[in-house]
């Protein structure tokens, strides 16, 4: 089974689009996808499915400990499921990091080829963490100034937070948050020199740094492209993730900008079946070939 | 720097033409060489101009080696080209193709060295203007590049030729 985690930073780049087109798609291909909605403060998948009232959702699994077998439902697709999020919950986005990690334990128990995790916008830890540990991450942008420096800061997020897992998994944090705060002593003034001086007490830590850094991967969509010139955007993104950030990433290509797409919703039936926005609809299919094409072979 | 580091630096596939990473380099360029482009985020210490920089000078020093690599590993010459006598001068395209095959240099090896198109290149021995780029300025460019990797006079040769493009193209647009 394979986990894909949708993320991206900011809010409104088409987090729940990408993750739907991708449920639908890989449903289409025979896979037994299962669309999860994670993102807690705004939970939105059960509308793009065409689900009006959901009977179940993860607020029976947080506040009745329902097994996340029977919160599953089926949609109007064959082969795609979802597990809509807590809509009808009243504290929907503070739910603690053991619930959270809780959830992603009983994910991977799920029964399905594939598991969908539409992420929240922001930097939290756990969206942070299970960015990092989907077998699939991928990162959705827009073509403007706003959704790209929020992504950068995500990614920014995720590089400090695996090294503060691989910290603490060595027993380090206290330490190195101490050097931390007394950098200037030490003579450390970015980041890079701080891992520097890291690597040079601890070998286990370097070895181990620089094994989760190889780990970490990503594939790139760039959405709500409006004019063929905002193309080369998402490509520049791709590069600059790798050159900058030091994240193997590869580009699953663009999505155009639908602006009918408002139209399907709160209608009986999936707002991308078929017969509405092909455009799209082939955009979301290149997407998921272009994803399921791509290899890593530095991360393996 | 070996090939494997430098295709990754282009970001480009193990089995990319040579066309395929020019293509690359001068998109990473026009990425990379402005300071305000929109995918960046100056507020971040991560993009900061000496990186930006750091990251050009790896662009450049990749692809110089991927052409050096390239070059190496097309077939040599095993004499280079006599020089034409006086007498053989000017040469039109016949001339230049019949020059160019007793050399035993293939077209392929003139298009890869000199980024001209293999079709541009086959167009301008065979005179076929009309498959040519339409301002001169680019044709006289594709002929120097050829001309100059045959070792051949530029001048001489490509003054004749670019009258017959020119004639040609008077003819055709009266």
């Amino acid at each position: 089974m394979h986990i894909w985690a949708v993320a991206g930073g900011k809010g409104g780049t088409g987090k729940s689009l990408v993750s739907n087109g991708l449920g639908m798609r890989l449903a289409e291909q025979g896979h037994d996808v299962i669309l999860v909605d994670t993102d807690y403060g705004g939970p939105n998948q059960h509308t793009y499915c065409g689900i009006r009232k959901p009977q179940t959702s993860l607020a029976q699994f947080f506040d009745e400990k329902l097994p996340l077998a029977e919160i599953v439902q089926h949609t109007k697709i064959e082969r795609l499921r979802l597990i809509p999020g807590n809509i009808n919950s009243h504290d929907t986005d503070n739910l603690n990091t053991m619930q959270k990690r809780k959830l992603f334990r009983h994910l991977k128990s799920l029964r399905a080829d594939d598991v969908i995790l539409d992420l929240g916008a922001g930097t939290g830890y756990d969206t942070l963490d299970t960015f990092l540990q989907a077998d699939i991450p991928v990162g959705v942008i827009a073509p403007d100034t706003l959704a790209i420096e929020n992504f950068y800061l995500f990614l920014k997020n995720l590089k400090y937070r695996q090294l503060g897992n691989t910290l603490s998994g060595l027993g380090l944090r206290d330490r190195a948050k101490d050097i931390w705060k007394n950098r200037r002593e030490y003579g450390i003034a970015t980041t890079k020199e701080f891992v520097a001086h890291l690597r040079t007490l601890s070998p286990e830590f370097s070895e181990r740094f620089d094994a989760e850094q190889k780990k970490l991967h990503m594939h790139v969509v760039l959405n709500q492209v409006r004019e063929p010139r905002q193309a080369e955007i998402g490509l520049a993104v791709k590069s600059a993730v790798g050159k900058f950030f030091n994240i193997d990433a590869a580009y699953a290509g663009h999505v155009h900008y639908d602006k009918d797409l408002w139209q399907q919703f709160g209608q009986d039936g999936p707002a991308l079946h078929r017969g509405s926005s092909f455009t799209l609809r082939q955009d979301l299919e290149r997407i998921t070939e272009g994803i399921l094409k791509a290899s890593f072979p530095e991360a393996t | 720097m070996e090939e494997k580091a430098c295709r990754r630096i282009l970001e480009v596939a193990a089995d990319a033409s040579m066309e395929d990473i020019t293509q690359a380099y001068q998109m990473l360029k026009r990425i990379y060489e402005k300071e305000e482009s929109l995918f960046t985020a100056p507020s971040m210490d991560e993009f900061s101009s000496e990186a930006r920089e750091e990251i050009l000078a790896g662009i450049e020093a990749a692809f110089r080696e991927l052409v050096r690599l390239h070059a190496d590993a097309q077939p040599r010459l095993q004499s280079p080209p006599a020089a034409p006598s006086k007498g053989d001068l000017p040469m039109d395209g016949k001339a230049l193709r019949r020059f160019r095959e007793a050399a035993g240099v293939p077209l392929d090896l003139v298009a890869s060295r000199t980024h001209v198109r293999a079709e541009h290149l086959r167009a301008l021995e065979e005179e076929r203007y009309w498959d040519l780029p339409p301002a001169a300025v680019n044709v006289r460019g594709f002929l120097a590049a050829y001309l100059a990797e045959l070792g051949l006079p530029i001048d001489e040769i490509a003054a004749p030729y670019m009258e017959r493009f020119q004639a040609w193209r008077a003819r055709r647009q009266r």
